[in-house]
């Protein structure tokens, strides 16, 4: 394990990635991871618009793991019972920034996601917008999480179509991936 | 009632609803992990507020969030919503919303709620 930490930084490092974490997902992820990236897009002197574009794609893709991964630890003296997995990275590529993420879901849920993000990725940018007010206007709280909307707000902070794969773990799992170019 | 008053967080806004002065605060960031938890008793205190306050008085709300999520989002349009149906009934309300020049995003939100609103002033203001 040891002697691999290493490649495995270099390979993140080739790729680009100024950042990534892999494991249980929480709240306190989402603000204190969140918080340095914004830090560090700062010293780097990336603009206000472009910063807060990134974070914001993290937000609702650490989000996203939090309220939807299908792989999850639970303990009865976690304050939450459960603790949901996935991974996330930031990296750059030439000019922009990305945000990768990605979390197991069930097979039965797959055709409704693969649905909803051709949807998505196929409009332009007056037609997202209008499908996002659209769906702000669809969602009720007590049914959804919310995600259909998040995916909807990154493809609108995205300055390239959205990029996703699902991968078939097992008859009852797969592996989603997601990439936001912003 | 008493003035509605819930300092910010890393993933909350500071919320002052002031009863004496009628010009309301939301400020900082809402990204919360349930937005029903932190915004259902914010919406509870707005509407006994709105059904106690007479007609005549000028009630303004000053956002300014520096980032919220989607789920937040929705919250807004709920309660910019909430107001309208207020205005309809005769309340005197107008909404400052506060955006950084810098952040494209800021006043794109801003102008696209502005749009969807008649009754209530929907004033976007650059900060």
């Amino acid at each position: 394990m040891l002697d691999n930490l290493y490649e495995l930084k270099r390979q993140l490092n080739s790729n680009n990635v100024i950042f990534s974490f892999c494991g249980p997902m929480s709240q306190k992820v989402v603000e204190g991871v969140g918080t340095t990236v914004k830090n560090a897009l700062a010293t780097d002197n990336v603009s206000p618009t472009v910063s807060m574009k990134v974070f914001g794609i993290f937000v609702e893709q650490v989000q996203n793991v939090i309220h939807y991964s299908e792989d999850k630890i639970s303990n009865e003296n976690m304050i939450d019972n459960e603790l949901r997995l996935g991974i996330i990275m930031i990296g750059q590529c030439s000019e922009n920034y990305f945000v990768a993420g990605g979390n197991k879901i069930k097979n039965i849920h797959v055709q409704k996601l693969d649905d909803m993000l051709q949807k998505i990725i196929s409009m332009d940018k007056e037609e997202l917008k209008d499908y996002y007010k659209q769906k702000r206007r669809e969602e009720n709280e007590t049914t959804s999480k919310g995600g259909g909307l998040g995916f909807v707000e990154m493809a609108r902070k995205s300055s390239k179509p959205m990029e996703y794969l699902i991968t078939k773990i097992d008859n009852d799992y797969s592996f989603f991936s997601i990439k936001v170019i912003v | 009632m008493q003035t509605l008053s819930i300092a910010k967080t890393e993933s909350t806004p500071k919320v002052l609803f002031d009863i004496n002065t009628h010009t309301h605060y939301i400020e900082g960031e809402s990204y919360p992990e349930n937005t029903n938890i932190f915004y259902q008793p914010i919406f509870d205190w707005l509407c006994e507020y709105l059904k106690n306050t007479p007609n005549e008085q000028k009630i303004s709300f000053n956002i300014d969030l520096v980032y919220f999520n989607s789920s937040s989002s929705k919250v807004l349009m709920d309660m910019f919503d909430l107001l309208e149906d207020f205005g309809e009934n005769g309340k005197c309300i107008e909404i400052n919303w506060l955006y950084n020049e810098e952040d494209e995003s800021s006043q794109e939100y801003g102008e696209e709620f502005a749009e969807d609103y008649e009754i209530i002033k929907f004033n976007l203001i650059k900060k």
